[in-house]
């Protein structure tokens, strides 16, 4: 097997993980496309040395500087995030979405819920910082721990913890309808418009 | 909250396509690959022309002959510090550019180089009994080297291949004793037991010479071939003399430079450097002390050559010659960049320019302790 082909083994077995990781971290389809592709070319490039070590976790942190080289470059262009005004809207609109599904058909109320919800995600995590968005795509997407999310992020554990801390809190503010503090998403989300109609 | 988290995030993704297209990142990467050794080749090319064009500048030596004009004065290039070199070639025959100075890094048994301008060593063989680079003399545009040949005196050119052979039929020590300031004229003394037999001034730009008695002692060539000479006592009175070597006229003036003198001080008429431009020469004040009747150097004089007045005193930096503290204060040359001196201590020896309006000093390079140093237009 030559080198092109251990890359191209790694982008089939990874890719679609890349890609929706990259898309947590840009929120923008053709964004999360450039990003991927930029990095992975990167890579191929120097494939013969990344392929020795974890070239996945490579990768990940590839992704992560070029994103952040992109904010910091565009800080106020291609991408603005979502007011906060609108992801109300939207979590209103979730809301009574998910009421309306309680007296009309089933599924297309579910389906709708579904797409709120994904709309609602991304605006929200559109409102984090860089950093604290990377912390939570880390830790709570790709399922890494502390220690590998801060060698990722080229920073401490502890700076992991505080910007995970900041960036749940943040989240809670923009959309507490969707982080509820009770054990179980799926009862809150149940609960929700019955206590809303209290 | 973690595991809600965990799970919008899911859902948020769980519809991304997968943008991984491998064939387009390869194709992306040899695309870069290429561009970069494309780029680098283009650097290399055009640093080696830079390398190339500098090299070709700094390097290429004058081709000039003596037939062409004198090239105008220019400073030398003193390098910061002097290291006898461990191997060194010998001074080739054709040219190696203008030099800046030459010097021995010892009293006695050991080589002495030319440096050229461009920071180049060339080892010299020793041309007297006494230090190794002792004999030698440059002009002040550190184009033209003059040592003794036993019968006379040889003049090169270290820009070309122009030699002039001056051969005295007379006993006696024949040696390059001064410069004009442009460096046209040597003025060439045959000595014998510490007297002045003849002089001879070579026109090293045509290879003119013309011969004469010395009517006083001589001690410096002026710009048009004049000889100055000197009589008198270390006290700063006595006779200038200007002689046209042609014609054997000359002009005298009264000297008397005790103007400018302090008690205990004598005048060395040895060293007498022209300047250039100007009527003027740089004379050296010894300071006597109670052991030696000639102390260290403490002033220099500029002397007008026309009056025999003195028109300037410079005193220098005080010398020290207990063994804890040797410092000794040379002057040799005084120019449009201040007077160059020889500083030797008892770690190392410096060349070093004085500011004569502000006493500011900088030192120009540094040579081994013990150094003997010849600069331009001087021969010692």
């Amino acid at each position: 097997m030559d080198g092109d082909d251990g890359f191209r083994d790694f982008v089939a077995t990874y890719g679609a993980a890349l890609s929706r990781t990259a898309f947590l971290l840009t929120g923008d389809h053709q964004l999360a496309e450039d990003l991927v592709q930029s990095t992975l070319a990167r890579t191929a490039t120097h494939w013969r040395r990344v392929a020795a070590g974890n070239p996945q976790a490579y990768v990940r942190r590839a992704m992560i500087n070029q994103r952040t080289s992109w904010w910091r470059r565009h800080r106020y262009g291609r991408e603005t995030p979502v007011p906060t005004d609108a992801l109300h809207t939207l979590v209103t609109s979730r809301s009574a979405t998910a009421t309306a599904g309680t007296t009309g058909t089933a599924g297309t109320a579910d389906a709708a819920d579904a797409v709120v919800q994904r709309l609602t995600v991304v605006a929200a995590l559109a409102q984090l910082p860089p950093r604290q968005r990377a912390v939570i795509v880390l830790r709570y997407f790709d399922d890494l721990g502390e220690a590998a999310t801060a060698r990722a992020l080229n920073c401490s554990v502890g700076t992991v913890k505080s910007q995970a801390h900041a960036a749940l809190a943040r989240l809670r503010a923009l959309a507490p309808m969707l982080l509820s503090d009770g054990p179980d998403r799926s009862a809150g989300r149940a609960d929700s418009p019955a206590g809303g109609a209290t | 909250v973690t595991d809600q988290l965990r799970s919008l995030l899911r859902d948020a993704a769980a519809t991304v396509p997968d943008y991984a297209d491998a064939d387009r990142a390869l194709r992306a990467a040899s695309r870069g690959r290429r561009w970069r050794r494309a780029t680098a080749a283009i650097a290399a090319a055009a640093t080696a022309a830079v390398i190339a064009i500098a090299t070709v500048v700094v390097l290429k030596p004058d081709r000039r002959t003596a037939d062409e004009t004198a090239p105008a004065l220019a400073g030398p290039v003193y390098p910061a510090v002097l290291t006898p070199p461990e191997r060194a070639a010998a001074l080739p025959a054709g040219g190696v550019g203008t030099a800046a100075l030459l010097y021995a890094p010892c009293v006695r048994d050991c080589a002495a180089f030319l440096v050229t301008d461009s920071g180049l060593q060339y080892r010299l063989p020793a041309v007297t009994g006494g230090p190794p680079a002792a004999g030698y003399s440059l002009s002040p545009d550190g184009r033209w080297l003059a040592w003794p040949t036993g019968s006379g005196v040889r003049i090169r050119d270290l820009t070309g291949r122009t030699t002039h052979d001056v051969v005295e039929d007379a006993a006696g020590t024949t040696s390059a004793w001064a410069w004009s300031a442009d460096s046209r004229w040597v003025l060439l003394v045959r000595h014998t037991d510490g007297t002045a037999h003849r002089v001879t001034v070579l026109d090293v730009t045509t290879g003119t010479r013309h011969r004469s008695d010395p009517v006083q002692h001589p001690v410096a060539v002026r710009t048009d071939g004049r000889v100055v000479g000197w009589a008198g006592d270390h006290t700063g009175t006595g006779e200038l003399s200007t002689m046209d070597p042609v014609s054997g006229e000359s002009t005298r003036v009264a000297l008397d430079l005790r103007s400018a003198m302090r008690p205990g001080e004598v005048v060395t008429y040895g060293d007498l450097d022209t300047l250039p431009d100007q009527p003027l020469a740089m004379v050296t004040l010894q300071a006597s002390t109670a052991t030696d009747i000639l102390g260290p150097p403490s002033a220099v004089l500029l002397l007008d050559l026309d009056t025999g007045r003195p028109i300037r005193r410079v005193d220098l930096p005080e010398s020290a010659q207990d063994n804890a503290n040797t410092s000794y204060w040379s002057p040799r040359t005084y120019g449009p960049e201040g007077i160059t001196a020889v500083h030797s201590t008892a770690e190392r020896t410096e060349i070093v320019q004085l500011n004569p309006d502000t006493g500011a000093r900088v030192v120009r390079t540094t040579l081994p302790r013990d150094s003997t140093v010849v600069l331009r237009g001087t021969r010692r």
